[in-house]
């Protein structure tokens, strides 16, 4: 996540959504393994939701970064 | 039978740290001037992304395992895509280079600041020095210059 950081920090845009897909994959397993340490279920449903809307999140600004094509 | 599968999530799971360690070093160490650098983190990323399904395996979320399997390939592609539409200007050739880029602003000495001297004038300045001081080497190794002294008394 601290590389994820790093690389965030980049002028480009591009590098700052590569770092963002990354801390948001990062935080999403963060939440699974302290499900597994603390049985808090709701935890999955979060990690669910990070990965799905960090997903869309990321194609929708690719495509409109990117262009109409 | 459940040891052994705690055994095989164990081991999944260190498989998984060392693949996120062997990432993190990667791009640390990857070359900033590199050519096409971003593509090279973009695939650099996608170890990650192996590390994170292999570790989602280990800790029995094979939904979202399965989930990021899929997703994570169309992540790249269109995060590579957008760079390649909207920043390579090395590889895309319809891209223009911004204006300020290839050409620089400079400053000429003026009667208000006559102290400023650009740099394409120093720049002249310095290579007429570099060969003033060649064609004096080649003299000097051409001709040799010797003294006469002759004394008073004489």
């Amino acid at each position: 996540m601290l590389v994820a950081l790093r690389v965030s920090a980049h002028s480009s845009v591009t590098m700052g959504l590569i770092g963002a897909s990354v801390l948001t994959l990062g935080a999403a397993l963060a939440l699974v393994i302290f499900d597994k340490m603390q049985y808090i279920e709701f935890n999955f449903d979060i990690a669910l939701a990070l990965m799905l809307f960090g997903f869309i999140g990321t194609v929708v600004f690719a495509y409109v970064v990117g262009g109409d094509d | 039978m459940l040891e052994i599968i705690e055994i095989v999530q164990s081991i999944l799971i260190i498989i998984a740290a060392i693949m996120f360690l062997i990432t993190a070093i990667g791009l640390t160490r990857l070359n900033k001037d590199m050519k096409n650098v971003v593509y090279a983190r973009i695939h650099t990323f996608g170890l990650l992304d192996i590390a994170a399904i292999i570790a989602f395996i280990g800790l029995d979320e094979i939904l979202l395992a399965i989930i990021y399997f899929f997703l994570a390939p169309v992540t790249a592609h269109a995060m590579a895509n957008a760079y390649y539409k909207n920043e390579d200007i090395v590889n895309n050739v319809n891209l223009e280079i911004p204006e300020g880029e290839d050409e620089e602003v400079e400053e000429e000495s003026t009667e208000k600041n006559p102290f400023v001297h650009p740099i394409s004038k120093l720049k002249e300045l310095k290579t007429e020095d570099i060969r003033d001081k060649e064609s004096e080497k080649k003299f000097s190794e051409n001709f040799t210059v010797s003294k006469l002294e002759i004394k008073e008394d004489e």
